[in-house]
């Protein structure tokens, strides 16, 4: 039985009205839509345990081989509530690969008597919902957007006393904080020395979220004064709340990074990068990966087949640490999110 | 006092010295390489931002013409200092230049003149114009240039839009409509063929797909065979033959699996071939001809 869950409350609120209201109106399907490591399998885990009677739950596994393991486990369903997690799992980019999904819409569609609760990636949900219109399955649709900044702190907090952080503004003066310094290896033929030298670069990470901060600003009408008034800590999980926007995975690791003798600096609060130039193929394989979360190497070789050197692919986003691989397993690296989904953005893939 | 037109040979060796030649010469060179700086400077710019490429690339013909424009202004107002009689003189030299043996270059920059004003293509469209096909790379005030599929750089007289229709796939933006066409045999499953084919196009991996750009499928009936037409857009336009080669590639593997086939009229006996007996069997097989057996 998992504690006590937060974020998510309206989310949560309106599944839970719509399990109430399940019977007087049948065949109201839910689709749970978010980002990878947005906290979509804990809360369905968290909604299952509030209705354990009358509900079950099927997870799709990252390797799953045909319909045949998923029309199993949909058929021994007896309970009213079936809550399915990674349902984009369920189809394959390639000739034939929706098969799979469209006998499960067609099992959905056809057993009214029961609430299915489903999850879904966001990336593949645009997608299907270009290629399969599937919104119109899902007559529910929960957008998790991502935690809030109190509620990463409530999160994070909890595993500490009072007292035990401690949080500073930080000493860093404005242009330190805007720029970069990165060594730059000049060689020097004559003397055959290579000497490091530094070359000031714009933090345009840095940049952007201040941007963002400052429209944040602006769309919400708080002032610049209201923020000059918050404490060191607050700003913290402010700051990290933009960075991670609002994931909590990704905000577990910026803590993790930026804690330094129990002391968190706002100013040097970490700052995920990545400098990576990929070829269109693999961009393509990490968009891929992107989209399902995680899956494994088998299928993702039989959705792109002979067309792209996967293997190869695979070893250059490993080896930029974009994505994970364990047990042949394949999953985004949650550092890595935001930059494979502007560099999938930038080469105008779906 | 009779009014006296000054001749305009007379009115060019009036206004022309040394100084003169000197500063319109290091003008134009100046000129020359600023443009082509910030023209250069766009387009690496426009390689940054792959989604807001032809956006970016639409400005630089627009820069240059407006740029050189106002450079041949300031020549005439304020260095050659052009009176209202000489500019009289001048134009009717200009209009004897351009009657006998210039009116085609003069076309051309009027050509130049109009595709920038009009908008009739943009850098970064891929176009049909008379017998060229490719996209647009740069327009310059004579010529517009072309990369063909080929990859060759064509440079076509601009003065080509006054007597040539032009048709532009994508009009200044990345995605661009492109037509595949599969051609079955009468007795395979067409609508297995089409299903195949959307398949195809949707899951490639160069597919643009929103609300307004999604896949068409169409089947045409041939004496001969089946034509399925797959009308779908490609994410950026440099992709074209590629994406083109992804869909037929990938739906003629999936055919093959489902004993979709190839129309008989085009291959007379090649079904009822035996296995392992050659294609042709007037014709002798590749390795026979070459004398594989004999090496």
């Amino acid at each position: 039985m998992p504690g006590e869950f937060i974020g998510y409350k309206d989310e949560i609120k309106k599944i839970e009205d719509t399990i109430i209201d399940f019977g007087s109106e049948p065949g109201a399907s839910i689709a749970i839509i978010a980002g990878p490591y947005t906290g979509k399998s804990t809360l369905m885990d968290n909604l299952y345990y509030k209705f354990p009677l009358m509900s079950t739950r099927i997870k799709i596994p990252a390797e799953w081989d045909s319909y045949e393991d998923c029309e199993k486990a949909l058929n021994r369903v007896q309970e009213k509530i079936v809550f399915i997690d990674d349902c984009h799992l369920l189809y394959r980019r390639r000739v034939g690969g929706f098969q799979t999904l469209r006998k499960y819409l067609d099992h959905i569609a056809t057993h009214p008597e029961h609430l299915f609760i489903t999850s879904w990636n966001i990336f593949s949900w645009e997608y299907l919902n270009e290629t399969l219109h599937i919104e119109k399955h899902f007559p529910t649709q929960i957008h998790l957007h991502g935690l809030e900044a109190d509620e990463i702190k409530s999160i994070i907090m909890s595993d500490y006393n009072t007292g035990e952080v401690i949080f500073e503004s930080g000493d860093k003066n404005t242009i330190e904080r805007y720029l970069i310094f990165e060594k730059y290896p000049l060689r020097i033929k004559n003397l055959e020395r290579t000497i490091d030298i530094p070359v000031p670069k714009l933090n345009y990470s840095l940049l952007n979220s201040q941007l963002n901060n400052f429209l944040n600003r602006v769309l919400k009408k708080k002032s610049r004064q209201n923020e000059n008034e918050k404490t060191p800590e607050e700003l913290a999980f402010l700051r990290i709340k933009d960075i991670s926007s609002g994931n909590i995975r990704l905000a577990q690791i910026i803590w993790q990074k930026s804690l330094h003798n129990s002391t968190i600096k706002v100013d040097e609060i970490y700052l995920p990068s990545f400098k990576a130039k990929l070829d269109y193929d693999t961009t393509f394989v990490g968009f891929l990966i992107l989209s399902m979360g995680k899956v494994s190497q088998d299928s993702l070789e039989d959705a792109i087949g002979d067309e792209i050197d996967v293997v190869r692919s695979l070893a250059i986003l490993r080896k930029h640490e974009l994505i994970d691989i364990r047990d042949r397993i394949c999953s985004v690296n949650p550092e890595a999110i935001q930059y494979i989904e502007s560099l999938a953005k930038d080469a105008r893939m779906r | 006092m009779s009014d006296h037109n000054p001749n305009p040979a007379e009115v060019l060796l009036s206004i022309l010295n040394f100084e003169v030649v000197l500063q319109i010469t290091v003008l134009l060179v100046v000129s020359y390489i600023f443009v082509k700086v910030v023209v250069s400077l766009l387009f690496r710019l426009s390689e940054r931002f792959d989604s807001h490429r032809v956006h970016i690339r639409m400005i630089a013909p627009l820069f240059k013409i407006v740029f050189y424009l106002i450079v041949i202004y300031y020549i005439a107002s304020y260095v050659l200092s052009i009176s209202s009689s000489q500019l009289v003189a001048f134009s009717a030299l200009t209009g004897a230049i351009i009657g006998f043996g210039l009116k085609d270059i003069f076309a051309d920059v009027a050509g130049g003149i109009v595709i920038i004003l009009e908008s009739t293509y943009h850098v970064g469209d891929q176009i049909r114009m008379g017998d060229y096909y490719g996209e647009v790379i740069d327009i310059g005030l004579r010529s517009t240039q072309l990369r063909t599929p080929d990859d060759n750089t064509v440079s076509v007289p601009n003065n080509l839009i006054f007597i040539e229709s032009v048709a532009s796939g994508n009009y200044g933006k990345s995605e661009m409509m492109v037509i595949t066409d599969m051609f079955i045999d009468p007795q395979s499953d067409a609508y297995l063929a089409m299903k195949i084919s959307e398949e195809a196009a949707l899951t490639s991996k160069y597919i643009f797909l929103n609300e307004k750009h999604g896949v068409t499928i169409l089947l045409n009936e041939f004496p001969s065979h089946l034509r399925v037409r797959i009308k779908a857009y490609v994410n950026d336009l440099r992709y074209e033959f590629e994406f083109r080669s992804d869909i037929t590639r990938r739906s003629w593997k999936a055919f093959a699996q489902h004993d979709i086939k190839a129309p008989e009229a085009f291959f007379p006996g090649y079904y009822q071939r035996e296995p392992g007996e050659s294609f042709s069997p007037d014709r002798p097989s590749r390795s026979e001809r070459v004398g594989f057996e004999n090496i």
